[in-house]
């Protein structure tokens, strides 16, 4: 990678404090992401995806503590106080979330919920803010954007509404947009169109995305590379085509056979994983996937250590340590 | 706007159909009428004061008399005090009452709402459990037991207050707004808390944290008018709660407000005062509740008009 | 109140979702998890047996007591508490022995409670499911109707009651039952419409079974938990109004006493006598104290979810 990171995950740790005791969601966390690059992690509900994006933004629950270090620009995120993240969030990283219509405000035009945007961070008079954020609108395609502006949310339609957030995320050109499931939430339809608008964002502008989904239909036209996560750890780590083309974790092959593909003849089937995500609260010794593990063995009793398998491609497999 | 209004206050005239008829079959259905204590009234006697007070006509046309005296806002003579008409007696109390009532609801709103905020915003520490033990105890501990032992402390040991009695200044007021408005702050500072946490909880409040703007701010311009629409809703009941606490706090404080002659009205079977008293007062719970709704539907751009 | 762990949005938050999940795997039912939560809710468990004790107390306490409620202890007329003669809470202006009082009048509070409760707990109920099981323009109007019921001023009206049938205690029953099944209706419809939308339900339908065997069998158990937390908390509501009329003048009649005649009592001669007032303002505010934590650690129990 001769390009700079702009962003650099090292042993991110993220626990919750609950009722049950103590949960660590996220373990020993390792990524990078460089300028202009997308990285997408992907892994089921409760494998610490959505923690990680949280986290690098302070924005956890209140039960929920972050150790380590994400390093942005010179500075650990982790250890700002309030006052220096404010200056990083929306300014430097944006963020958009998977349901647009509880993340908007309910009670607050769009055009307060933009122009506030603009006026925490940039000396901008009100006219020139406006004219902005009307710039933002037209890129998302909001038609009408000037009288869409004196709307409230719940006048939108779930998939404007995201686009309303992407475009707020993007008013200050940050460095990184942190997506955390931008489509989950919407109609199949309306998820092609955001994936497409996203792509052709991703094209215009330089910015960074990190992008969490567990829809390997999101990842293919839009990461550069991809990180997979099972229970709070990177499973394996590659860049998008040897992910798709020459996946080597048992996980990672397992999630790409349980999605449907384009390019395989129609009667293909498909092979949703059998079981479900380990609980957090009270893991199993060793390799977290190994009880849905079709080719878990013994060494599986012992947790596996990271290997460089290829180029730029890392695993946590014991399979991959016996091929070398 | 115009027609939500509208709608609205097309709903408070059934209810305060209901209320008077309700009010007047229930007193009609009585045993015993307001001069059954004074016995052996010469039958001549008793004929002229029952046609005074048109007791001798059927029930439908006192009924449709009553009705139309209501609509012209006349509740007819006070059956106790003679020369008193019932007008004259609400009056005369309200002033006093409605000082007292609007007091202790200022009071308890600004109160409740901080109080709440700040337990919300600390939440599960110290101080919200001690707020909010103590919130309890308001809502826990009637009027009628706080109000003597605010009595017994303040003005008659320390000596600091009158224990009673009513004049137009504040040292006369201040024992009876607290003691009416405590319970009453207590609730809204208990609903003020959890509508509160449930906002700072909420989606969009991660939005606007996301954005960078300070907790101050999220807080001041996101959540602030969410987590007080249900305090808003609460104000109609509020209203109510304080009208009838007024009724316990004049009699202890020995206050001429309604409350006083309503009480006054009860032990003495003076139907014509209690019925005026109850639907006067029906009547400003039920306006009051009207533009409570407007505020509402002002503050929430999604209610549909 | 000691509410927990609860800023975590279970939908956004996969730890919580899970740290749920492991609770389901454990094999608990809903009614075990209400009951582990609830025990682990300190002031609730706290209050839990301080109503206990009140309770037997005052069920108890009347034949432990050498003195009858109306007895007249003429030598010991506004005696102050003593342990010399016997009179532990001392005597009121006519030389009745306060702790007796205080015991009977509490007999008469809680069973006024009770009683009320339950005559708000079946209108509510029978009127709530009604309204939410049948829906459509049956509910609509339903629910037109108790909010016209919210907005009279109803303790006004409870108070017409009493001055016009007189003051008789079965009255005040029923006066207050029935002025509290607002509250009661508006959340047992609400649990029954969405009950309605549940398979189960819908299933028990399908099969033919009647409307009314479908709310008997299936929306009612399933009615339990909430209803259980409201019939915590009008239990004090109710034993608040009582005392409040009572205190009034407009309760229970002599000889019969209840918590707020006696504080009533107590008020007239504070400024000699407190005592006479002290001792039932404690056990009443205590009592309601109680109920009210209670029912709060019922429904953080019972709904873990819901702020209240």
């Amino acid at each position: 990678m001769s390009k700079q990171n702009i962003l650099e995950v090292e042993q991110l740790e993220v626990i919750f404090k609950t009722r049950d005791g103590i949960v660590q969601a996220v373990n020993s966390l390792d990524f990078s992401i460089a300028a202009g690059e997308t990285l997408a992690i992907v892994g089921e509900s409760g494998s610490g995806k959505s923690q990680t994006a949280l986290a690098i933004m302070q924005l956890l629950a209140k039960n929920g503590e972050a150790k380590g270090m994400v390093r942005f620009g010179s500075k650990n995120l982790l250890e700002m106080t309030a006052t220096e993240i404010n200056e990083i969030r929306g300014e430097h990283i944006a963020m958009i979330f998977q349901d647009p219509t509880s993340s908007l405000n309910p009670y607050m035009t769009i055009e307060k919920q933009m122009l506030e945007v603009l006026e925490r961070h940039r000396k901008m008079s009100r006219k020139e803010a406006k004219e902005r954020v009307l710039e933002m609108l037209s890129l998302v395609d909001i038609p009408d954007p000037e009288r869409r502006l004196r709307q409230y949310p719940h006048e939108y339609s779930g998939g404007m509404q995201q686009r309303v957030l992407i475009a707020m995320g993007l008013l200050c050109q940050p460095d990184l947009l942190i997506a955390d499931e931008p489509t989950t939430a919407l109609d199949v339809t309306v998820q092609d169109q955001i994936k497409r608008l996203m792509r052709e964002l991703k094209e215009k502008s330089n910015t960074s995305i990190l992008l969490i989904t567990h829809d390997l239909g999101v990842v293919a036209g839009l990461a550069d590379k991809v990180m997979v996560m099972y229970a709070g750890r990177m499973m394996e780590y590659a860049p998008v085509d040897e992910i798709f083309y020459r996946p080597r974790h048992p996980y990672t092959q397992a999630l790409l056979k349980a999605v449907p593909r384009l390019d395989q003849p129609g009667d293909y089937d498909l092979h949703p994983i059998p079981g479900n995500p380990p609980n957090l609260s009270n893991l199993p010794a060793g390799c977290p996937f190994r009880g849905r593990c079709s080719q878990a063995y013994d060494a599986c009793i012992q947790m596996p250590e990271v290997t460089e398998v290829g180029e730029g491609h890392q695993l946590r497999c014991h399979l991959g340590e016996s091929v070398e | 706007m115009l027609k939500y209004a509208l709608n609205r206050l097309a709903w408070a005239i059934p209810t305060l159909l209901l209320l008077i008829t309700v009010a007047f079959f229930m007193i009609r259905v009585a045993p015993g009428g307001p001069f059954d204590s004074e016995k052996s009234l010469p039958p001549e006697i008793e004929q002229n004061i029952k046609a005074k007070y048109h007791l001798d006509e059927p029930v439908i046309q006192q009924y449709f008399r009553y009705l139309g005296q209501v609509l012209r806002f006349d509740f007819g003579p006070s059956f106790q005090y003679r020369d008193w008409t019932v007008n004259q007696l609400i009056a005369d109390g309200f002033p006093v009452s409605l000082s007292i009532g609007a007091l202790a609801m200022l009071l308890s709103f600004v109160l409740g709402i901080g109080i709440g905020t700040m337990a919300a915003l600390r939440q599960n520490t110290g101080l919200d459990h001690g707020l909010m033990g103590v919130a309890m105890l308001g809502i826990s501990i009637p009027n009628f037991v706080i109000a003597p032992l605010l009595i017994l402390a303040v003005a008659i040991n320390l000596g600091w207050l009158p224990s009673g009695g009513w004049e137009w200044n504040w040292r006369n007021m201040v024992l009876p707004v607290i003691t009416l408005a405590l319970p009453v702050t207590a609730y809204i500072a208990r609903l003020m808390r959890g509508s509160m946490i449930d906002v700072l909880n909420s989606d969009f409040i991660r939005t606007a944290r996301a954005k960078g703007l300070s907790e101050i701010t999220v807080i001041r311009r996101h959540a602030m008018k969410p987590a007080l629409l249900p305090v808003i809703s609460y104000m109609g009941p509020a209203a109510a709660g304080l009208i009838t606490g007024s009724v316990v706090i004049e009699r202890i404080f020995a206050i001429p407000g309604i409350g006083s002659y309503f009480v006054q009205g009860a032990m003495n079977r003076d139907y014509t005062l209690v019925m005026g008293v109850v639907i006067f007062y029906g009547v400003l719970i039920i306006a009051f509740n009207f533009i409570v709704d407007l505020i509402y539907a002002w503050l929430n751009p999604r209610i549909q008009y | 109140m000691s509410k927990q762990q609860q800023p975590v949005d279970a939908r956004t938050d996969d730890a919580f979702a899970q740290a749920l999940e492991f609770d389901a795997v454990k094999g608990r039912s809903l009614w075990d998890d209400a009951r582990h939560r609830l025990f682990k809710n300190r002031a609730a468990v706290v209050s839990l047996v301080t109503l206990g004790i009140i309770v037997i107390t005052v069920i108890v306490g009347p034949w432990l007591v050498p003195w009858d409620a109306d007895f007249t202890d003429w030598d010991n007329i506004y005696s102050p508490p003593s342990l010399s003669n016997g009179h532990y809470f001392g005597t009121d202006a006519v030389g009745r022995d306060l702790l007796v009082r205080t015991m009977e009048g509490g007999r008469i509070s809680l069973l006024v409670g009770l009683v009320a409760t339950l005559v708000s707990l079946v209108i509510g109920v029978a009127y709530g499911t009604i309204a939410g099981y049948f829906g459509g323009r049956i509910d609509q109007v339903m629910m037109r109707i108790v909010d016209i019921f919210y907005a009279l001023p109803f303790m006004f009206f409870v108070i017409l009651l009493m001055v016009v049938f007189g003051r008789n205690i079965i009255l005040v029953f029923v006066a207050i039952g029935a002025i509290n099944w607002l509250d009661m209706a508006r959340i047992v419809r609400g649990q029954t419409l969405s009950l309605k939308r549940t398979e189960f339900i819908e299933a028990a339908v399908t099969c033919g079974a009647t409307p009314f065997n479908v709310i008997r069998r299936h929306i009612l158990p399933n009615l339990m938990g909430v209803v259980m937390v409201y019939i915590t908390l009008t239990i004090p509501q109710v034993i608040l109004v009582e005392s409040f009329l009572s205190f009034l003048g407009l309760g229970v009649q002599e000889p019969m006493t209840s918590w707020g005649a006696l504080v009533n009592d107590g008020a007239q001669d504070m400024e000699s006598a407190a005592w006479i007032l002290v001792f039932p303002a404690i056990f009443l505010s205590l009592t309601l104290y109680c109920l009210n934590y209670i029912g709060d650690g019922l429904r953080d129990a019972i709904d873990p979810r819901d702020q209240g």
